[in-house]
């Protein structure tokens, strides 16, 4: 159960790091820690029904975590190349 | 209780890393939040996943972080912004949001304390599981990977 309240309460933290944030490497390490609250409480409850699924599903969301920080990561610098600077007001190159 | 202190260990590290205002102290405080977060997978019996944990978050991702940091920004000068415009409302959407999970989750949630799972060890049913039930999804998600970091490559380069 406490470990339950912990997921959400690390989701939460997580979530006001995404939402508070303005540069993007900041918001890019509150969603790593969304993605670790989903992964523990997969973790728990492969534990708690004794069933192994839950832990491989939490390898693949690793495994999905993973490119999506290589991807995030490529974004911001091909953006510092031409704007030298990394806040979110900047980036309104997709916007119309 | 070691449960307990990984627990207050995760939380403190991961409130401060999003907090801090130097973005490198905030990529410090991740490594710690993932070393304890690897406690925690060990301390509920999975301890192939708290191994690669360890390798792939603080090992590759904090410091694939870590570059983009040095590559964007000098560490030391750099002072973040963080305006109170934006962060006393989503303090309080993010309380509402904790509270409505936390009362639900207060009703039926069946919690048993099993210390191991029953009869077969964690690492070889770990490795059967992967390879014969879910192989399919397994080597999707190797291509999805693959394509990804081709991906990330091709849109880095400069050029």
């Amino acid at each position: 159960m406490k470990y339950l309240i912990t997921g959400a309460i690390l989701f939460g933290i997580g979530l006001f790091g995404a939402l508070s944030r303005r540069n993007i490497i900041g918001i890019l390490i509150s969603l790593e820690l969304m993605l670790n609250s989903v992964i523990l409480n997969f973790v728990f409850f492969s534990r708690n029904l004794a069933d192994l699924s839950g832990q491989i599903f939490a390898l693949f969301i690793m495994v999905i975590a993973a490119g999506e920080v290589a991807v995030g990561l490529a974004i911001i610098i091909s953006f510092y190349h031409g704007a030298k600077k990394i806040d979110m007001e900047g980036i309104s190159l997709m916007k119309w | 209780m070691i449960g307990d202190s990984l627990i207050i260990i995760l939380l403190v590290s991961a409130f401060l890393s999003v907090t801090l205002k130097n973005l490198f102290h905030c990529a410090m405080f991740l490594v710690l939040a993932c070393l304890a977060l690897a406690g925690i997978y060990y301390n509920l019996g999975a301890t192939l996943l708290a191994a690669l944990h360890l390798m792939i978050y603080v090992g590759a991702m904090v410091v694939l972080i870590i570059f983009a940091i040095m590559l964007t920004s000098r560490i030391y000068d750099r002072i973040l912004t963080l305006s109170i415009k934006q962060t006393l409302p989503s303090f309080f959407a993010v309380a509402i949001l904790i509270s409505v999970i936390i009362s639900a989750f207060k009703k039926d949630i069946i919690v048993n304390n099993v210390d191991k799972l029953p009869g077969i060890d964690p690492i070889f049913g770990f490795s059967r599981e992967l390879l014969t039930r879910y192989a399919f999804p397994f080597e999707l998600v190797s291509i999805i990977l693959l394509t990804a970091l081709v991906g990330s490559i091709v849109m880095a380069r400069r050029d």
